[in-house]
């Protein structure tokens, strides 16, 4: 049953911010609206160690160690966003009241459709969920109405929505082999067990539609274009959103799908997510040198994270544990990365790198968060990026892809300059702009997301480890 | 032979022709120069995609088929065609001429590829097949194709929103015919269609207002500045 | 085999005598729906008499080109209709002499000649009117192949009364998207192989937007009225390969009867007149086309065409 509060609450939360009069109450409620589903989260979570998975309407919804993980990682990402935009929004905007106010009901309503991606068990309706986070995020990434905001969600909501367009061909051609084979009941499950009695060449294209389509608006690099425009255009707690946690959740489609693709002979699935998966580390890797917006920076970084996955994905048995560790950073990290870019744009009312010198005078906080949580996206050592990024390497290692590894060392030794040549010029030198101190809310933000950061950079703890075991089940065959 | 299963016949030979005719618009539509005309085209689309699923759900005795039909008529061929006319009245009904990023004999020569590589895929999986997926999975996907390279080649909003329609009706085209059971989950995508379309028109709608312009071609201008910016 | 050759004569007769009965019909319909008055249906009789009574000036400059052009022209329409079946079902004489791509051919050859001839008296607008006609008709040729492949495809065969009965042999190959995309080229081709308006304008009077009618300008006399005719028989051929081959294969004679053949000549003719009065409406409701946008129409033509004959192997 708790399943299914986990959407519902932000869609109250959302209700309440839309017809109540007074801005506190929907940040308040939005606050704790989300922490809620962060605790219950964490309670499904702690239940699937024990029961390994729960169905609460069956072959409609539940949840597996997959879904649940995918759960703990956007109720938190949530709960951070939803805490940083009550000063941030607060600050960035001339927006009068009413837009905070419209602001926190899309803001409530992407959460709600974002929660309702992992708990289906039917992938066509997964579909839909995953149309709806398009659909009520587009307002989103162009909320402050600048022509280039506008034009970045112009070309969010066209790309994805091709996308997912050519991914429900796909899914399509799927639920044909099972009525081919007279099963009425649609889920992942039954697609699982079927596979093996589906035509070869319908999977394939089943494959390649589900993977061209879903893999747009995971920012898999030809379909990518989109991605560094509305990641850096929405406002901040969004972007954080977008970046951190939505295209993960987009990837737990295919993942979902994965034990269907394994399934095809020849590494074919395998062989895809790892060509896919180096081009868009070294594409993006090759961009982030020559970007010039700040966010746009961490925008290409999330394209570099989702190769990265990729190739976890593509590495096979081996890989999967890493990747997943991968996943789990990555959604700190990244989200972690843009709440500090924010502060960084909170000092100086600017995205461009070129004109924004001596952050550290300006606001030390902006500054150490800016340098110390690109170092850990970048994949330095003492945080948690670093250790999934190792488990990757020597996943690939074990699984004997020695050009693969070579290449994944050689783009992310690139993407580590490039972000450090940025920031360098960012934090350091004369000061351009006037000092300032942050909102408490944004701080105290800072501090929440660096804790994950940091802890799983020094261990992981064992409840995480068997959590994130349990999930590698969901991507066997 | 009895009466019913010649109706069967019958009907089953009308989707073929329905299925050459559905083709057919897509590739007119690509090729259409003014916003007018795309727009009746891709009206002309949806009610093919209707007509299909209401034989369809006549040959299958499926209640949702035919539902399915209901709403791709009501959505498609009224409601959106509506909100686009109202919303951008003036655009629409301009003679202006749509730019194209590739000239048409290019681009129908690219349609033809695309059709051949689209039979090709799913010429495997028509073996024993019945006649209706006979003509609608590959017509459904090379559609579905031809939508995406309409897509990537226009440069306006208008064209964009209808070229993006045009690929859910290829996707759903070709859905019709293979997933006849599931229909719950078509009903859902069919209202979903409409929601982007609501949600798409309203952004361009705002696009065009604070760009300062009423011109959606503004867009692509915008688009190529910052490329150039990216690349410098 | 005597009967048949007399059929077959027939036939030519047919063509020959009823061709500008329906170009007349045209013009008025048109005239017509666009709420004139129009010319009466007889007016192209009356404009051949009047031509063929007039005396001819042939330029000192041209060729033997020029003076032979227009008979070559009429003479093209007419051998194709020995080809094909106008009025019967059951093959004549002359049937197996050619299949359609020998027709394509034929009436190409003519048109071939009537262009030489247009550049061979030294007018600038001969020259305008062939290059503009060769831009056009180079484009229509791939089309027709295309089309007679897509045809053989179905039918096994490009005799046209071979494609003829395939049609008819089951509804699955009356109904399949092969032959509806068959006939959609072929409408295309069709108009603009006979200068309807998406393409050219018939009726203007504008010597630079010409296209077909460029060609024609320096003819005078009985010369300018075979050139017509000719044009008038090409376009009543052209229908009849579209109506009795690819789309309406019905209504002709089945019998090897005088009376049958009367039956079958007053149904041909309400065929057409349907198809004409099509035509009409086609061409009050568009508008032309500019000059560089007949590649669009004619590249649409083309992959319609293309697409029957991928289509075609799924469908038996």
């Amino acid at each position: 049953m708790i399943i299914i509060a986990v959407p519902l609450i932000p869609v109250l939360a959302a209700l309440v911010a839309f017809f109540s009069r007074r801005l506190n109450i929907v940040r308040i409620v939005s606050v704790l609206g989300s922490a809620a589903t962060l605790i219950l989260t964490l309670i499904v979570a702690q239940q699937i160690t024990q029961h390994f998975r729960i169905t609460v309407l069956p072959h409609w919804v539940g949840v597996n160690g997959l879904s649940a993980l995918i759960l703990v990682l956007q109720s938190f990402v949530a709960f951070t966003a939803t805490v940083y935009s009550w000063g941030y929004m607060k600050r960035v905007t001339s927006l009068r009241p009413q837009r905070q106010q419209h602001f926190y009901v899309n803001l409530n309503l992407f959460l709600a459709s974002l929660f309702m991606v992992p708990i289906f068990l039917q992938p066509a309706l997964t579909w839909v969920a995953v149309e709806l986070t398009t659909v009520l995020s587009v307002f989103l990434v162009g909320f402050e109405n600048t022509p280039k905001a506008l034009e970045a969600a112009w070309k969010y909501a066209v790309i994805t929505i091709m996308g997912a367009t050519v991914a429900v061909l796909g899914i399509f051609l799927l639920l044909w082999g099972l009525l081919n084979l007279h099963v009425s009941i649609q889920t992942w499950n039954t697609l699982k067990l079927a596979a093996p009695r589906i035509p070869l060449i319908q999977l394939k294209l089943a494959f390649v539609l589900i993977f061209i389509g879903f893999g747009t608006k995971v920012g898999i690099v030809p379909m990518h274009t989109w991605l560094p425009d509305a990641h850096s255009q929405a406002p901040t707690p969004v972007c954080a959103l977008l970046s951190g946690i939505e295209v993960s959740t987009i990837l737990y489609v295919i993942m979902r799908l994965w034990p269907v693709f394994e399934q095809i002979p020849g590494g074919f699935a395998q062989n895809w997510a790892l060509v896919f998966g180096l081009i868009s580390v070294g594409t993006a890797a090759l961009l982030m040198i020559q970007v010039r917006d700040f966010k746009r920076l961490f925008a290409f970084s999330t394209v570099e994270q989702m190769g990265i996955l990729l190739v976890g994905l593509g590495l096979g048995p081996a890989g999967h544990y890493a990747m997943l560790y991968q996943l789990l950073t990555h959604a700190f990290t990244k989200s972690l990365v843009f709440y500090s870019a924010g502060t960084a744009f909170l000092a100086t009312s600017t995205l461009d790198i070129a004109s924004v010198r001596g952050l550290i005078r300006i606001s030390p906080i902006a500054a150490g968060s800016l340098l110390l949580s690109g170092l850990a996206i970048a994949g330095a050592p003492p945080f948690a990026v670093f250790l999934s990024e190792l488990s990757i390497f020597r996943a690939a290692l074990i699984s004997r892809h020695v050009i693969v590894l070579a290449l994944l060392l050689a783009f992310l030794t690139l993407a580590f300059f490039g972000v450090m040549r940025h920031l360098n010029h960012m934090v350091f030198g004369q000061p351009s702009h006037p000092p300032i101190t942050l909102p408490h809310s944004v701080v105290l933000t800072l501090v929440i997301s660096w804790i994950p950061v940091l802890a799983f950079g020094l261990y992981l703890p064992i409840s995480v480890h068997h959590l994130l075991t349990l999930t590698t089940l969901a991507l066997r065959r | 032979m009895n009466q019913p299963l010649v109706i069967t016949d019958l009907l089953t030979n009308v989707n073929s022709v329905v299925g050459a005719l559905f083709l057919l618009s897509a590739i007119v539509l690509m090729t259409q120069r003014q916003a007018q005309a795309v727009l009746r085209w891709f009206i002309r689309q949806s009610i093919l995609l209707a007509l299909s699923a209401f034989i369809l759900g006549w040959i299958h005795h499926s209640a949702e088929l035919i539902i399915v039909g209901l709403i791709t008529i009501g959505a498609k061929s009224i409601v959106i065609p509506r909100l686009l006319t109202t919303t951008f009245g003036p655009e629409i009904r301009s003679r202006r001429e749509l730019e194209f990023v590739v000239n048409t004999p290019m681009s129908l020569v690219i349609a033809i590829v695309l059709s051949i590589l689209s039979y090709f895929f799913v010429a495997p999986l028509l073996h024993g097949a019945n006649q209706s997926v006979l003509v609608n999975l590959p017509v459904g996907l090379d559609v579905l194709l031809i939508g995406v390279y309409t897509l990537t080649v226009r440069g306006e909003a208008i064209p964009q929103m209808l070229a993006m329609m045009t690929i859910d009706n290829g996707a759903f085209y070709a859905g019709i015919a293979i997933t006849t059971s599931s229909a719950i989950v078509e009903l859902a995508a069919g209202l979903e269609g409409v929601m982007v379309v609501l949600v798409a028109a309203i952004l361009a709608r705002t696009l065009a207002q604070h760009i300062g312009s009423t011109e959606v071609s503004e867009l692509t201008v915008l688009k190529e500045g910052e490329e150039e910016g990216e690349s410098r | 085999m005597a009967v048949h050759i007399l059929f077959n004569l027939c036939q030519v007769f047919v063509v020959l005598l009823l061709s500008p009965f329906f170009q007349g019909f045209l013009t008025r319909i048109e005239e017509r729906m666009q709420a004139k008055q129009g010319p009466s249906v007889w007016q192209p009789y009356y404009d051949l008499w009047k031509l063929f009574h007039k005396s001819e000036v042939v330029s000192s400059q041209s060729t033997w080109i020029f003076r032979f052009a227009p008979y070559i022209y009429f003479i093209s329409p007419l051998l194709v209709t020995l080809l094909i079946p106008v009025l019967t079902d059951y093959p004549l004489f002359m049937a197996f002499m050619g299949d359609m791509v020998a027709a394509g051919f034929i009436l190409s050859a003519g048109a071939f000649f009537l262009l030489l001839a247009a550049m061979d008296a030294g007018s600038v607008y001969g020259f305008m009117g062939s290059s503009r006609t060769r831009m056009v008709s180079s484009l229509v040729e791939p089309i027709f192949i295309i089309v007679f492949f897509s045809v053989s495809f179905a039918a096994n065969s490009t005799i046209p009364y071979i494609v003829q009965a395939h049609w008819v042999s089951t509804p699955a190959a009356f109904y399949s998207p092969t032959h509806l995309l068959i006939v959609a080229a072929f409408i295309m081709i069709i108009l603009a192989e006979t200068g309807r308006i998406p393409v050219d304008n018939p009726a203007g009077h504008f010597e630079l937007a010409m296209i077909d009618e460029a060609r024609t300008l320096e003819f005078s006399g009985s010369s300018r009225a075979l050139i017509k005719w000719g044009g008038y028989m090409k376009f009543m051929v052209l229908s009849i390969v579209l109506l009795n081959v690819l789309l309406t294969p019905w209504g002709l004679a089945t019998h090897l009867s005088a009376l049958d053949l009367l039956a079958a000549i007053l149904r041909i003719s309400l065929k057409i007149t349907g198809f004409v009065i099509v035509i009409a409406v086609i061409e009050t409701s568009l508008a032309k086309l500019r000059l560089f946008r007949i590649p669009d129409f004619l590249g649409i033509a083309f992959v319609t065409a293309v697409i029957a004959m991928i289509v075609q192997p799924f469908h038996f």
